[in-house]
């Protein structure tokens, strides 16, 4: 090894000390980078529709009383809830669900009323239903139709649609 | 600056002046990690048994439960149970009761009551209402039975019934 400067193994001028000594230690390890962030969260679609209005509905007519179109294609669970006012004696009505105006099977249900009127208040009466719903495309039509052989009012009415990943209809 | 050896400048022993170099700097700070990757769209399985068929009920004394519809779960995991059917009325003054039973224990809290009562020319006029409860959510393994039991004092039918089991990922109870 020489001097850098004079090039002499031994030096002669005077700057020894910029003779090039051994390799100095390595520095520390760096600091560890700060932790990346989070990935966005799945997607649960849930769809959920509720109306409170009150309709007065009569005799013998089918009426959609709520309705979901499909923007994403796949299985969905279908609940729906809904409180009917009945205000004539002996009405029946007999509500269900439909894919693009064809009964989805099983899905309908059906109640009766007695005497209302008699009992000087009107009856109010629960309605609910769930359904599987397997192969939903854009575009796919899902309505609750209702039909009584007497006048009635469909009121709060509550429609919720559950993407499931996968559907089991038994 | 003398020779470390000799103590000479300039050095006359012919041994070089050595100094060793400085401490290297420190390294740089890493670079931020990447992101996350996207999670997956949220798990829900569902099974759901619906179940046309009329199941006329017969008293006993005193009334005990009689089941009308069950599911045998296949996967292990964390359930939302639900149940609604059709209630046909036979008689005035009925009392029905019915809940949601695991291997033929109640689960708790799943019961609930329905009685009709008319008067008059309305009896004419068979009611039929709409019966529903849910669980909480459950931890159930494969080979669990899920059931429905209805009891009553009276004969009645339950009719177009729906069991539903909606598989969860995360347990939530409020």
């Amino acid at each position: 090894m020489s001097c850098t400067t004079c090039y002499s193994h031994i030096c002669t001028c005077d700057n020894e000390k910029l003779c090039v000594g051994p390799k100095g230690e390595r520095g520390d390890r760096g600091d560890q980078g700060v932790v990346g962030q989070d990935g966005s969260i799945g997607v649960r679609t849930v769809y959920i529709d509720t109306d409170v209005s009150e309709v007065e509905r009569f005799p013998s007519i089918d009426y959609n009383v709520i309705s979901y179109t499909a923007t994403e294609p796949g299985d969905y669970l279908m609940m729906f809830e809904s409180d009917t006012k009945i205000i004539i004696d002996q009405t029946s009505i007999t509500y269900k669900a439909t894919k693009n105006n064809v009964l989805i099977p099983n899905a309908i249900r059906a109640f009766r009323c007695d005497a209302v009127e008699s009992l000087g208040q009107n009856k109010i009466k629960k309605n609910k239903m769930n359904v599987g719903i397997p192969s939903l495309v854009a575009g796919d039509i899902i309505s609750i139709v209702y039909n009584g052989n007497k006048r009635y009012f469909t009121e709060s009415k509550s429609l919720t649609m559950l993407k499931t990943t996968q559907l089991t209809v038994l | 600056m003398n020779c470390n050896n000799c103590h000479k400048n300039p050095c006359c022993c012919e041994k070089l002046i050595s100094i060793r170099g400085k401490r290297g700097p420190k390294g740089d700070k890493g670079v931020v990690g990447p992101q996350g990757i996207t999670g997956k769209d949220g798990v829900t399985n569902v099974f759901i048994f619906t179940n046309p068929d009329n199941y006329s009920y017969t008293p006993d004394e005193p009334p005990v439960y009689e089941y009308t519809d069950s599911f045998t779960v296949t996967d292990n995991g964390n359930y939302l149970i639900l149940f609604e059917g059709c209630i046909v009325y036979d008689l005035t003054q009925t009392l029905i009761e019915y809940a949601l039973f695991k291997n033929s224990v109640m689960i708790t809290d799943s019961d609930r009551k329905s009685r009709e009562v008319w008067v008059g020319e309305s009896e004419i006029l068979t009611p039929i209402v709409t019966v529903s409860t849910n669980s909480g959510i459950l931890s159930l393994v494969a080979g669990d039975i899920i059931q429905v039991g209805f009891k009553s004092d009276n004969f009645f039918v339950a009719s177009k019934r729906s069991l539903t089991l909606i598989q969860v990922n995360n347990l939530t109870i409020s």
